[in-house]
């Protein structure tokens, strides 16, 4: 398991593949554990890993415990990009989407497509064109109102259809 | 770390607070309390949110582990099954779209019932408090407070404040004629005990994909590279933020500049307009307690938009100039 977790942070396991390994951190009922877990793999797959109020020795003490997984090993994301000929930077974002929560899955895991670019804009102003500028609204000012918030969507999600 | 600081010290100041609040009736007490018990309370129930013709219930669970954190679990009832797991201002939403599941990271500053500011002197500068009567919300007690403007530069907002545990259970927001133009209520709550987080996770669909959409990032701008100014800025109103950031959508960062005056607050994004890609859209509207004016200055987009009325977000779109 500790193992695997390693493969995983040096980019040479596949997730997506090995869903118990993710499912494995959340199986005790500590949420916020598995939460944070999630972050510390986003922030580890980003190079941006800190070690945070001793979350990461908590995980290995954790993995610790957990009998090893004898499983033959998957063509890892990378491998699997490239031979789909994928653009490195899409790989970079689809490491960093899928290892956070695509854990239920085996495969399929799509990439958003990018939206197209604006064309000819029409002169009436739709509020769905600033939803992104309501969520940044959301994101940074201190709003009292606006419950809605939750439901806005990204103008990305309806451009880029199913 | 800072933030278990913070919570330790929060924590000191809420004990004594809430006994004064609840002794001496001091309204803005009432309100500190009511900022405080969202955040640190356990509690479960359904709201109901409406602005305009839209109106959405939603289920929320929240518990404080102290040092760990807040959490909450916000389910959308109405329309598409939508999820929000939230910790802190973190928050992760689930929305399901034909064969997959968006899955979607975002931050937000507040969220119902935690919307009510800390009490500053700007608060108090901008709005007078009045204490109201009882009234019965969801089942519970509510001790009705209102925050009166002082000009009409911003919105009248009354809060039903529930007695004992100072939880907020009613927020209406009010035009200058008075007419209620957002609000969002409790249906249902409770309060509850949570030894384990098992309540914290999102409703499994199985068979789906889960899509996770890009991240934003974001730059912040030095103060010597401002650029822009916002002069004749409507009275009560600071500038607490202005940074470039990118904004999803957008293919370069964007300029944000944010004022606040105690309890609204309104977003200033400005944006160069892209030659030979499209003309700007130009207009206003208004969703709930949120006004939006989009006009064009100096070759750039401005979007100015917050829960203030449309004379104050046309004021400080007015007032927007590039510094050359």
């Amino acid at each position: 398991m500790k193992e695997q977790l390693s493969a995983l942070m040096d980019g040479e396991m596949d997730m997506d593949e090995n869903p118990h390994l993710y499912t494995a951190l959340c199986k005790s009922d500590e949420a916020e554990a598995c939460w944070s877990t999630y972050h510390l793999i986003g922030d580890v797959m980003r190079g941006e890993f800190h070690a945070q109020n001793g979350m990461y020795s908590k995980i290995m003490q954790q993995l610790e415990s957990e009998p090893t997984v004898l499983a033959p090993r998957r063509r890892t994301l990378r491998e699997r990009l490239q031979h789909q000929h994928v653009v490195p930077v899409a790989a970079s974002v689809a490491a960093v989407a899928f290892v956070g929560w695509i854990v239920w899955q085996s495969q399929n895991v799509g990439l958003p497509t990018q939206a197209p670019a604006p064309s000819i804009a029409q002169n009436t102003l739709s509020p769905e064109s600033l939803n992104n500028y309501m969520l940044a609204h959301h994101e940074y000012a201190p709003t009292y109102g606006m419950q809605h918030a939750y439901e806005i969507q990204p103008a990305t999600y309806s451009e880029t259809g199913n | 770390m800072r933030s278990l600081i913070r919570r330790l010290g929060l924590l000191l100041w809420l004990l004594p607070l809430a006994g004064q609040a609840a002794e001496s009736g001091d309204p803005w007490l009432m309100l500190d309390k009511a900022n405080q018990a969202a955040h640190q309370l356990n509690y479960k129930g359904v709201f109901v949110y409406q602005a305009g013709a839209n109106v959405s219930s939603m289920q929320i669970m929240h518990v404080n582990y102290g040092p760990s954190g807040e959490f909450a679990r916000l389910v959308l009832l109405d329309g598409v099954p939508r999820e929000m797991l939230r910790q802190g201002n973190d928050v992760v939403i689930y929305q399901p779209k034909s064969e997959k599941v968006m899955v979607d990271k975002r931050r937000l500053q507040n969220g119902f019932p935690a919307v009510l500011p800390k009490l500053t002197d700007d608060l108090k500068a901008n709005y007078q408090i009045k204490l109201g009567g009882t009234e019965r919300i969801g089942g519970h007690e509510g001790q009705m407070v209102t925050l009166d403007p002082r000009d009409k530069l911003r919105y009248r907002c009354k809060l039903w404040i529930e007695r004992e545990s100072g939880l907020l259970l009613k927020m209406a927001i009010l035009n200058d004629k008075d007419e209620v133009i957002e609000q969002v209520a409790f249906s249902q709550l409770m309060l509850v005990d949570s030894d384990n987080s098992d309540w914290f996770h999102p409703d499994i669909q199985r068979g789906k994909s889960y899509v996770m959409a890009p991240e934003e990032t974001v730059t912040p701008i030095p103060a010597r590279d401002e650029s822009w100014t916002v002069t004749h800025l409507p009275p009560g109103f600071r500038k607490t933020e202005q940074v470039k950031r990118a904004v999803p959508g957008k293919p370069y960062p964007v300029s944000h500049l944010v004022f606040w005056d105690g309890l609204a607050s309104v977003s200033v994004f400005i944006e160069p307009v892209s030659q030979g890609v499209s003309v700007p859209k130009v207009g206003s509207f208004s969703q709930g307690a949120t006004n939006v004016l989009v006009t064009v200055h100096d070759g750039h987009q401005v979007v100015v938009m917050g829960e203030v009325p449309a004379a104050t977000v046309a004021q400080i779109s007015n007032g927007v100039v590039f510094n050359k």
